[in-house]
């Protein structure tokens, strides 16, 4: 038997398959190390992203937020977050006060990066949210397939919801992302939401292809890759 | 001769060193199968294993940065520190690193390139904007990246490669690949992927090479090309899926059959004997091509 297709895979997590497609997919799985890998992967992360949160944020404007965030990071560059270093310092250890731990670092400062730290809260959040507003803005699909409705239903949530958890982590990271990530991170972004619109309006336009519920989601999982990584660069 | 030219090629890039650096060098015991973590800002990193139980670092660092060196036989860690105020730019500072050739390395760059060379552990790579190359034959291949091109050039059991922008070439042989960008390119040529899955949202997506007895590759694009180039004794099970977009195919006389509302069309043929090789494509508005190589 040849390797297990990523669909078969859902099916047979989903319990779709029958009996003796099943039987044969698990002796298959006795035999491959890396089907067995990928549907164990396949097997938790559903269970992960199915215990997540559903609830959406409130929206923002991702642009002018990112706007701001430079405006805050340009000023903080040219003010007093580096203390004077010895030249011994200098070529010794990073001067930069986050580095060093240095308690020389004036309370205006601290009060202008709390405000670059909320505002990338607020970046985030609305990196995450871009996709919430488009899918709750607009009436459910209306697939012929009653099934098929509500699996590309369940996996919409689950995948918005775990969106929405990398959001939170994302937040949460140590360090916030440079600018340059920060940009590459949104020209992606903007590239994903244009063809999950894309593949939306088709689908709307023809409900009996399933198929392309198969395209959004492909897209919701990059968009999840991506948040993934930015989360990893930002860490 | 190929190697020669890529050899005289990464000789005419790699950083030479100015006044304002300085040359180190640190060494420590590592086991054969140890990690070694390696953590840079913008620093160019390369990579090669070697036939000793051991770490050997060397290289040329920019004025004001610092090389944190350490760990133990099980593992060693190396960060290259770079104060945020100086002016350390890509490639300026350079490190070399000798690995015991099956080792797990693990390096994270922000902007510097990294390079890989005559390893054949496993490889986890990550760089924001930096560029990725790896060549030999490893265990295991894993790089991401968000503007850096990669180029895998290598054959591993494993090779995962992901990018936001970043183009993906890949030229190596592999048991499972799995290839995906937003908006980068995708290259594969040579034909020694047994299972991939090759995937882009935006970019074009060039495959150019035979089809082995018993591959499953799967091709999946939004708004980029699908182009297949392939020997006119291909055989295997192919399955075409595209919304909006065109289909040109040089190995069937067959016309996509065109769904309702000339919404979708699906084409599926069997090229020769079936020999377990399949070929699924999926585009939802972007060309895709099969032609004859």
């Amino acid at each position: 038997m040849t390797h297990v297709t990523e669909s078969r895979l859902h099916d047979y997590l989903d319990g779709l398959l029958a009996d003796s497609e099943r039987a044969r997919i698990e002796t298959h799985m006795h035999a491959c190390a890396g089907c067995r890998a990928e549907l164990d992967a396949l097997a938790q992360l559903v269970s992960e992203i199915g215990a997540l949160p559903s609830e959406i944020l409130p929206a923002h404007d991702l642009r002018s937020t990112i706007a701001r965030r430079l405006e805050i990071t340009q000023v903080l560059d040219a003010g007093a977050l580096v203390p004077p270093a010895s030249d011994h310092e200098q070529g010794a250890r990073p001067k930069t006060a986050r580095a060093t731990g240095s308690p020389t670092v004036s309370r205006h400062v601290l009060a202008a990066a709390a405000v670059v730290l909320l505002v990338l809260l607020s970046v985030f959040t609305l990196v995450v949210q871009r996709s919430g507003e488009e899918d709750r803005g607009r009436p459910i699909l209306a697939l012929d397939d009653e099934a098929s409705l509500l699996e590309f239903q369940h996996a919409e949530t689950r995948y918005l919801a775990a969106i929405a958890e990398l959001e939170t982590v994302l937040r949460q990271g140590r360090e916030p992302l440079a600018a340059e990530t920060l940009e590459l991170l949104e020209e992606n972004l903007a590239v994903l939401d244009r063809a999950i619109r894309e593949t939306r309006a088709a689908l709307a336009a023809d409900t009996s292809q399933v198929e392309l519920t198969r395209f959004i989601m492909a897209s919701y999982a990059q968009k999840l890759d991506l948040l993934r990584r930015a989360q990893r660069f930002s860490s | 001769m190929r190697v020669v030219i890529m050899a005289a090629m990464f000789a005419l890039v790699w950083p030479q060193p100015s006044a304002a650096q300085r040359d180190i060098e640190r060494r420590a015991a590592l086991d054969a199968n140890g990690f070694v973590h390696i953590w840079v800002s913008h620093a160019a990193v390369r990579v090669s294993g070697w036939d000793r139980d051991s770490v050997l670092v060397t290289g040329t660092i920019a004025a004001g940065e610092r090389l944190v060196f350490g760990g133990g036989p099980g593992g060693v860690k190396l960060a290259l520190e770079t104060p945020e105020r100086e002016s350390s730019k890509p490639g300026e500072s350079r490190l070399d690193v000798r690995v015991p050739a099956r080792s797990q390395v693990w390096i994270k760059s922000a902007g510097g390139r990294i390079d890989v060379a005559d390893f054949t552990g496993s490889l986890d790579a990550y760089s924001v904007t930096g560029a990725i190359r790896v060549t030999g034959s490893l265990r295991e291949i894993t790089t991401e990246s968000m503007g850096g091109d990669v180029v895998i050039d290598a054959s591993a059991s494993l090779i995962r490669a992901r990018s936001a922008s970043g183009s993906i070439v890949l030229t190596g042989s592999s048991a499972d690949a799995n290839v995906s960008t937003v908006s980068g390119a995708i290259a594969i040529t040579g034909g020694g992927i047994q299972r991939g899955r090759f995937e882009s949202v935006d970019g074009d997506i060039e495959y150019a090479g035979a089809l082995g007895r018993g591959m499953n590759l799967e091709f999946v694009n939004h708004g980029g090309a699908i182009a297949l180039s392939l020997p006119a004794n291909t055989a295997g099970e192919f399955s075409i899926n595209t919304f909006q977009g065109s289909v040109q195919n040089e190995f069937s006389a067959r016309t996509p059959r065109v769904s309702r509302e000339l919404r979708a069309s699906n084409l599926e043929f069997t090229l020769g004997s079936f020999n377990g090789t399949r070929v699924m494509l999926r585009n939802f508005k972007g060309p895709i091509v099969l032609s004859r190589s």
